[in-house]
């Protein structure tokens, strides 16, 4: 199942997925916010949105054993759980 | 005292050519490896990378940069990064990248300097997306207002949200409901062609729409 989030921010998850959205803002003026996200077990393929364009470093993904900064592109995560 | 030496030496080597199943089994302990978690980088629509900053739970930090590089990060935060090419990602991803929702579609629209009514050719625009949004089951619109640099900041944001609000009135009085409409004013925080302040530029005063 997929989700386009306000900055235009595409998350797609595959089967069995826990995904946590811990924060998210987005000033639809200015761009300016921040994400965070968690990825307990599953896959998500991602493509980012407006958010790191505007205020780099604002956006991460984690899983328990790394942590991404995202500046502006299209990725796969995966996590097998704890 | 040589029957001593000779025995000294059977002994040795019997010792030495002991086979292997007399030996005591050594106990080892069978640790189930847990996954690692995997990231892999993908190309956009023009076939290049962003970038993603990866930092472990050991500390260790990578930059993925290219178009399918992948890394492996295990429990203990070791990392491993390699290509893995299209391939591979299909063959592992293929199902998920598949069910990514499809790019949206995107028109524009300009108007004329300081107003919000649509300028003449962008009539025609409008009325190809409501055919759009009428070919389409559960479309849902967003609407971004922009200006160009005449005028303070404060006002464009301003100005900038009007156009959108009037493009939303045009599309609702279409009949297409309100509430799967977003509208917001970026002011002239992004102009399609950069100038310098105070300029008019024509191809700055525009709405974007974009369908999905």
């Amino acid at each position: 199942m997929g989700i386009t989030l306000r900055d235009s921010t595409s998350l797609t998850a595959g089967a069995n997925t826990v995904l946590t959205l811990d924060r998210y803002e987005f000033n639809s003026t200015t761009h300016a916010g921040a994400m965070q996200a968690s990825l307990q077990k599953g896959s998500l393929a991602v493509i980012s949105g407006k958010l790191p364009k505007a205020s780099p470093d604002s956006v991460r993904f984690q899983t328990s054993s790394v942590t991404l900064g995202v500046r502006g592109t299209s990725f796969i995560i995966e996590s097998a759980g704890e | 005292m040589l029957p001593a030496i000779v025995f000294a030496v059977v002994a040795a080597f019997a010792l030495m050519y002991q086979p292997e199943l007399s030996k005591p089994v050594p106990e080892v302990e069978v640790v189930a490896v847990a996954p690692p978690d995997r990231v892999v980088l993908l190309p956009d629509g023009n076939g290049q990378a962003g970038v993603v900053i990866l930092r472990s739970s050991s500390g260790a930090e990578r930059r993925l940069d290219t178009a399918y590089l992948g890394a492996e990060v295990a429990r203990d935060g070791a990392v491993s990064v390699g290509p893995q090419g299209p391939a591979a990602v299909q063959a592992r991803y293929g199902e998920l990248l598949s069910a990514r929702p499809a790019a949206p579609l995107s028109y524009m629209v300009y108007f004329p300097p300081g107003g919000n009514a649509l300028t003449p050719d962008s009539i025609a625009v409008l009325a190809e997306l409501k055919a759009e949004l009428a070919r389409r089951a559960v479309p849902e619109v967003e609407v971004i207002g922009h200006t160009d640099r005449v005028g303070r900041v404060e006002a464009n944001d301003e100005l900038s949200r009007r156009r959108a609000e009037a493009v939303k009135t045009l599309l609702v009085a279409a009949g297409f409901p309100g509430d799967q409409i977003q509208t917001s004013g970026r002011g002239e925080r992004e102009p399609l062609v950069p100038t310098a302040d105070e300029v008019a530029e024509p191809r700055n005063r525009r709405v974007e729409i974009s369908v999905r």
